[in-house]
């Protein structure tokens, strides 16, 4: 499947299908032009799968636009586009709408939001089926090859239906069947699979690597993860801050990383099949480009960094056989950054210290059904849970695991009181905590002081108006804690979570992602709470920012001795903080057991499909449908 | 199915309780109802006993009101105080006018409106949009009969390209004679629906289906109306059907500026003349209507979003 490309000219040698040259992309609001991308040389064969590897930030989202002439509004390109002998930058959108579809076109990210709600799926790809002539085809013979391309993509049958009928796997489907009814010779996929369940972004990522194949298309693949680009493509490009640190061959690069950053990115990816010891996190947060504008862009961030790195605008330079490196001291660090991989990827013994010791939460039997409020009176209701036991004992660390609708979130708003169970009995710490309208305030402050729990999306779970210090001094004067020293308290916990103090006089607004989900764990420990219930705590946080993250989680539980309900979808994830694990489908435990036991050797056919869904190198994957 | 079923029975129940209403003036006028109904009428003992015999004033309420329920569903709303004429003869008179004016109205409105409004979205933050969107602006704040003297000075009067008054006779000459009250009533409507499309059309532009459908190359005409618009129509779907209820029935000033004999000059008649049976009549007339072009839109929308038609919320 690889071929050996070089990096930067096709195979051929005679010059690629699309090719960029020097493309900058620049946002103007008002009279403040900022930089988007800074410069970026690109090239994609026929038949190739290329992937374009960066954090939110990077600019690949933007690159992706520019490639099909596509900007937003108040975003511009400079630069060249080379497609078929045209500069795309230079044509008109008249002259771009008859080069989009036939030969490039582009798959959003959002499957919920890319296609049109009021439009059967299956005109919704005849919209773009022509005849040999160009012109649009009739009524019967639109709905007969729309047929035959949502057939390619596996859904013939949701020709007359609309996508909000439609799971979101359903819809990207549908829309790569659209974005390929003009049948492209390149097909750019924009975080394709991001938005999706675990076991469907698995799916998607062999649709489209098998629509290449049998297509001979063209594929440019933008992601966040380095592990999908790794499985899916021929080479790879790693953007950061609007600038390419890195660019070589999938499995070379997978081998040996010969940028910081690279490695960074792969080192906090945390691997499905074993525990770290210790999880390496980049510190800090994408930068703005024109904040590192004259320096390497990693600088600020990079263990090695010297004052040479501080200077000037690091160049991509050959580095090895078919390799790019913006990093001016490879050479110097290339032993050094190989140790360290070495080291971050040694497994670590899981301790089962707590199994045996008391519960601290106890489910029984636990059921919730949702009334479906669009449907007649009478009309059955929505299982959410059917029947969920469950333990965690005290200082133990407990992962749910299960995809959108497995009901992990509901068992979690049952156990704080956000939902009362339909049946069950929930105990916590002794207190019957089934229904928290029937509690006393006694006993309501005390389970407030036991359970805490963190939210996944910390842009809506911190009020916009309220500072960090206000928001974090309200919880300690509510529970009494803190003492007379507010703001000392304050402090603390701000410290507690790798915070500055400085950080209580902002709002959330002007806080990062990952800083917001420190500040909503900060919250939590107000109370010095026994068990903390985390749901999805990182996954609406970049890669390098969600290593750090979990490695406060793991920090937490050795000073402080809280113990977790981690709920989430990654298998990867989970392993990293939690020795026990319950597998949540369709509202039931299907399989549960120390982590390592359920992970290795599953035994539910769902956990099977679940570890197998987990992005592996090409390497380590077994063969793809 | 089983929706289009509960809005009829809704509309259904709207319209009891409103001929309740209705039926409650006679009772709400000032005067005895035996004075009312008399009018201007000499009152010995034998007229006011024709009347009491007539409307059945000595029955008890619940059957006065089921006595009149019963010829007005047949539509006979009893004879004008002021004229003796049957008042469904009086209102069938005046309604084609009406109606005319306010069918010319609404499509002048909703052509403009809307054509107006996707071009300002389209060419958003241009000068093009700032003078439409000044424009509705204008419409909006004006009232109609200022709209209404101003178009009859410079039309009518300066340049004489219209008549000032009456309705005509034929066709034509009646859509000459119906187009300056029909631009009036079309002008404050069409600012509403430029807004509504302009806002609808901006939003649908930014949306991910709009960038994706010219990501794959479908056509630009059929990304703006199949796909933009379509979605843009939604909301102004509600806005025009409540604004033709308000057409077909609210044009009072405009037929008084215009010296139109329609439904609305009738109304400020009767009501002037305390014609409380007429006064009835016509506002039974106007609910209905009302509450009919509610029921389209409730239709209207089963058409335009396919979603409600499926109605499913998550839990």
């Amino acid at each position: 499947m690889r071929s050996n490309v070089g990096p930067l000219r096709g195979a051929d040698g005679n010059g690629s299908l699309l090719e960029a040259v020097g493309l900058a992309i620049h946002s103007r609001i008002g009279g403040d032009q900022r930089t988007i991308v800074r410069s970026l040389d690109l090239s994609l064969d026929e038949a190739e799968t290329v992937g374009i590897v960066g954090e939110s930030g990077s600019g690949k989202s933007m690159t992706a636009r520019a490639l099909v002439g596509l900007l937003p509004s108040g975003l511009s390109a400079r630069g060249e586009v080379r497609l078929d002998g045209n500069n795309i930058l230079d044509l008109s959108q008249r002259e771009l709408g008859r080069i989009r579809g036939s030969e490039v076109a582009l798959v959003l990210q959002d499957p919920f939001t890319m296609l049109n709600p009021v439009t059967r799926c299956g005109d919704q790809v005849a919209d773009g089926l022509v005849d040999a002539a160009g012109r649009r085809l009739g009524r019967r013979a639109r709905r007969e090859e729309a047929s035959r391309r949502l057939a390619e993509v596996g859904i013939p049958e949701t020709v007359d239906r609309y996508p909000f009928e439609l799971s979101g796997g359903m819809r990207q489907r549908v829309a790569i069947a659209a974005a390929l009814a003009g049948d492209p010779r390149i097909l750019i996929a924009d975080e394709p699979s991001t938005a999706l369940d675990v076991t469907t972004q698995r799916e998607i990522l062999a649709l489209l690597k098998s629509l290449q194949t049998s297509r001979s298309m063209a594929l440019l693949l933008i992601t966040h993860d380095l592990r999908v680009a790794f499985s899916t493509c021929d080479r790879i490009y790693v953007l950061y801050a609007g600038s390419l640190l890195e660019v070589g061959g999938a499995g070379a690069v997978e081998a040996e990383p010969l940028h910081p950053y690279t490695l960074g990115l792969l080192l906090s990816e945390p691997p499905g099949d074993r525990r770290l010891t210790e999880l390496v996190a980049i510190p800090g947060s994408v930068p703005a480009a024109d904040d590192v504008a004259t320096m390497c862009p990693l600088a600020p961030r990079c263990q090695w960094a010297q004052s040479k790195c501080e200077v000037s605008h690091p160049p991509l330079n050959p580095v090895a056989d078919n390799r790019l490196s913006a990093c001016l001291r490879i050479d110097e660090i290339r032993a050094e950054m190989h140790s360290l991989r070495h080291n971050a990827e040694r497994p670590a013994v899981v301790h089962h210290t707590a199994e045996a010791s008391v519960p601290l939460v106890r489910v029984e039997n636990l059921e919730k059904a949702f009334a479906d409020a669009s449907r007649r009176r009478g009309s059955p209701p929505v299982i959410a849970l059917g029947g969920v036991s469950i333990t965690v004992g005290v200082t133990e660390s407990v992962g749910l695991v299960g995809e959108s609708g497995s009901g992990k979130t509901t068992l979690a708003r049952c156990l704080v009181g956000l939902e009362t169970p339909t049946a069950g009995v929930i105990t916590i710490d002794g207190v019957d905590a089934s229904n928290y309208g029937s509690l006393s305030a006694d006993q309501l402050r005390k389970l407030r002081r036991t359970v805490q729990i963190v939210f996944q999306d910390p842009y809506s779970s911190l009020n916009p108006l309220r500072t960090v210090g206000s928001a974090l001094k309200e919880v300690l004067e509510l529970h009494h804690k803190g003492g007379r020293n507010l703001e000392g308290g304050v402090a603390e916990l701000l410290e507690r979570v790798g915070l500055a103090a400085s950080l209580s006089r902002r709002k959330p607004v002007a806080l990062s992602g990952g800083e917001r989900q420190r500040v909503a764990i900060a919250r939590a420990l107000a109370v010095q709470p026994r068990l903390i219930i985390c749901d999805e705590p990182v996954s609406s946080l970049d890669v390098s920012v969600q290593a750090q993250i979990l490695g406060l989680f793991r920090t937490l539980r050795d000073e402080l001795g809280v113990g977790y309900l981690f709920i989430t979808h990654d298998l990867a994830v989970v392993r990293q903080v939690v020795e026990r694990v319950y597998v949540l489908y369709r509202g039931e435990v299907v399989e549960s057991g120390p982590v390592e036991t359920v992970l290795d050797h599953p035994q539910h056919a769902y956990t099977v499909r679940l570890v197998e869904s987990v992005p592996r190198s090409a390497s380590q994957q077994r063969p793809m449908r | 199915m089983i929706f289009i079923a509960r809005r009829l029975v809704a509309a259904a129940v709207l319209l009891v309780i409103m001929s309740g209403a209705v039926f409650g003036l006679l009772y709400a006028s000032p005067g005895s109802a035996e004075q009312v109904l008399l009018g201007t009428r000499v009152a010995n003992e034998e007229t006011r006993e024709n009347i009491r015999q007539r409307y059945n004033l000595d029955e008890p309420l619940t059957t006065q009101y089921w006595l009149w329920a019963k010829d007005a569903v047949r539509l006979d709303f009893g004879e004008s105080i002021r004229t003796g004429e049957p008042v469904l003869n009086a209102i069938k008179d005046r309604a084609q006018l009406s109606l005319r004016l306010g069918a010319y109205g609404f499509a002048v409105a909703f052509v403009a409106g809307i054509g107006l409004g996707v071009l300002a979205a389209m060419r958003n933050r241009s000068g093009i949009d700032r003078a439409v969107v000044s424009l509705s602006v204008v419409g909006a704040s004006s009232p109609a009969f200022v709209t209404g003297v101003f178009l009859l000075y410079v039309f009518a009067v300066l340049l004489g390209w219209f008549p000032v008054f009456g309705q005509g006779e034929g066709a034509m000459d009646q859509l000459w004679h119906l187009t300056l009250p029909a631009l009036t009533l079309a002008f404050g409507a069409a600012a509403l629906l430029i807004r509504f499309t302009r806002a609808g059309m901006i939003t649908a532009l930014d949306q991910d289906y709009v960038t994706f459908a010219r990501a794959r190359g479908v056509s630009e005409g059929r990304v703006l109306f199949g796909y933009a618009l379509r979605n843009a129509m939604i909301p102004v779907v509600t806005a025009s059907t409540v604004l033709l209820a308000a057409m077909l029935t609210g044009a009072v000033l405009i037929e008084v500026t215009f010296a139109l004999p329609g439904l609305g000059a009738l109304l400020v008649d009767s009501v002037a003349f305390k014609d409380v049976l007429m006064v009835q009549g016509l506002t039974m007339l106007l609910a209905a209507v009302a509450i009919l072009t509610n029921l389209l839109t409730d239709v209207l929308y089963l058409f335009a979003d396919p979603r409600i038609r499926y109605t499913r919320v998550a839990p």
